[in-house]
């Protein structure tokens, strides 16, 4: 007897943008604070300077978060915020993955 | 790991760097400390109980907003630069309310406590002031204990052993009972400052401080 293969197009459905994983971690970070630096971000995530940059850069162009370059009294900071569209695409993702694996 | 149990993952990760660079033990061993000394000045003033508790309630609630600044000073010139800076979303309801409830059980604990002690020290039950003062350090100890736990923070089980010892010797070695409570807060105080100040160090060499230029990436 033959089976016909298990569909997986649902998974498409998945926010890719999101579902990477050091992205996720940083969108939930950024879920738990209202704002945090770059420095912040790199201690608690332990990415590499570059590859943060990058993750952040994609989360901005996606309109997942919002950067924002200013001063510490004379040292330069860089602040990151999750977005409204950011905070809804998480919760997006957390309703997605719980239909997908089957979760209350 | 789940994506749920990923955030209380990130959540816990944030609360132990909150507590990595000593400063709530420092300031936790300074507000000890101060409360030894209010306690020592407004039993000197010799008030009466019904004076005096409220007096040092009011005492121990100023005392945090009065060391604010200075924190927020240490936080901006030491751990900021290092560790980089968050600013946390405001409290939930139910957050609030534990807290609240937290905070309230601390006070009341001290409050009670300094009030069977003022009652102790002022003659009214004298002889049995080395168990009401027993029992403020075990409450005390089961406070830092609990604390320790929820945390993870394994370092204040010390703190609690500590506490118990001190209240132990205060009862058996101090003269009166206002050298006893103030003797317990100071030496209480003390330890809690020890251990922050060691903490901080453990921090800065971890953390070396970064330019703002290598900050600023994206």
């Amino acid at each position: 007897m033959k089976h016909s293969p298990v569909d997986f197009s649902a998974l498409n459905g998945l926010d890719r943008l999101i579902h990477e994983p050091a992205r996720l971690g940083l969108v939930i970070t950024l879920s738990l604070v209202e704002e945090a630096d770059f420095l912040y971000l790199e201690t608690i995530s332990g990415l590499t300077r570059g590859n943060l940059s990058s993750h952040l850069s994609k989360l901005e162009e996606g309109g997942y978060v919002q950067i924002e370059k200013g001063y510490a009294g004379k040292k330069p900071r860089t602040l990151c915020r999750l977005t409204e569209a950011g905070r809804a695409a998480l919760e997006g993702y957390r309703e997605s993955l719980r239909g997908l694996l089957g979760e209350a | 790991m789940t994506e749920r149990s990923l955030t209380q993952h990130v959540e816990q990760r944030m609360q132990r760097l909150a507590l990595e660079d000593g400063l709530f033990e420092i300031a936790l061993g300074l507000w000890l400390a101060l409360m030894g000394s209010a306690y020592f000045v407004l039993a000197r003033i010799d008030l009466s109980p019904l004076l005096f508790i409220p007096g040092y309630l009011l005492t121990i609630a100023l005392l945090p907003l009065l060391m604010g600044p200075g924190i927020r000073a240490v936080r901006e010139a030491l751990v900021y630069p290092r560790r980089g800076y968050a600013r946390h979303r405001p409290a939930s309801a139910p957050q609030r309310r534990r807290r609240a409830l937290v905070n309230g059980a601390l006070g009341g604990v001290i409050g009670v406590g300094a009030g069977l002690l003022a009652a102790g020290s002022a003659g009214a039950g004298a002889e049995s002031f080395p168990w009401q003062q027993l029992v403020f350090g075990l409450a005390m100890a089961l406070f830092y204990a609990a604390f320790a736990l929820r945390l993870g923070l394994y370092r204040w089980l010390l703190i609690a052993g500590l506490s118990i010892a001190f209240t132990l010797a205060g009862a058996v070695f101090a003269a009166d009972a206002l050298a006893a409570i103030v003797g317990a807060l100071a030496l209480e105080g003390a330890a809690l400052l020890i251990m922050g100040l060691a903490v901080m160090m453990v921090f800065l060499r971890r953390y070396p401080a970064r330019s703002g230029e290598e900050e600023a990436q994206p």
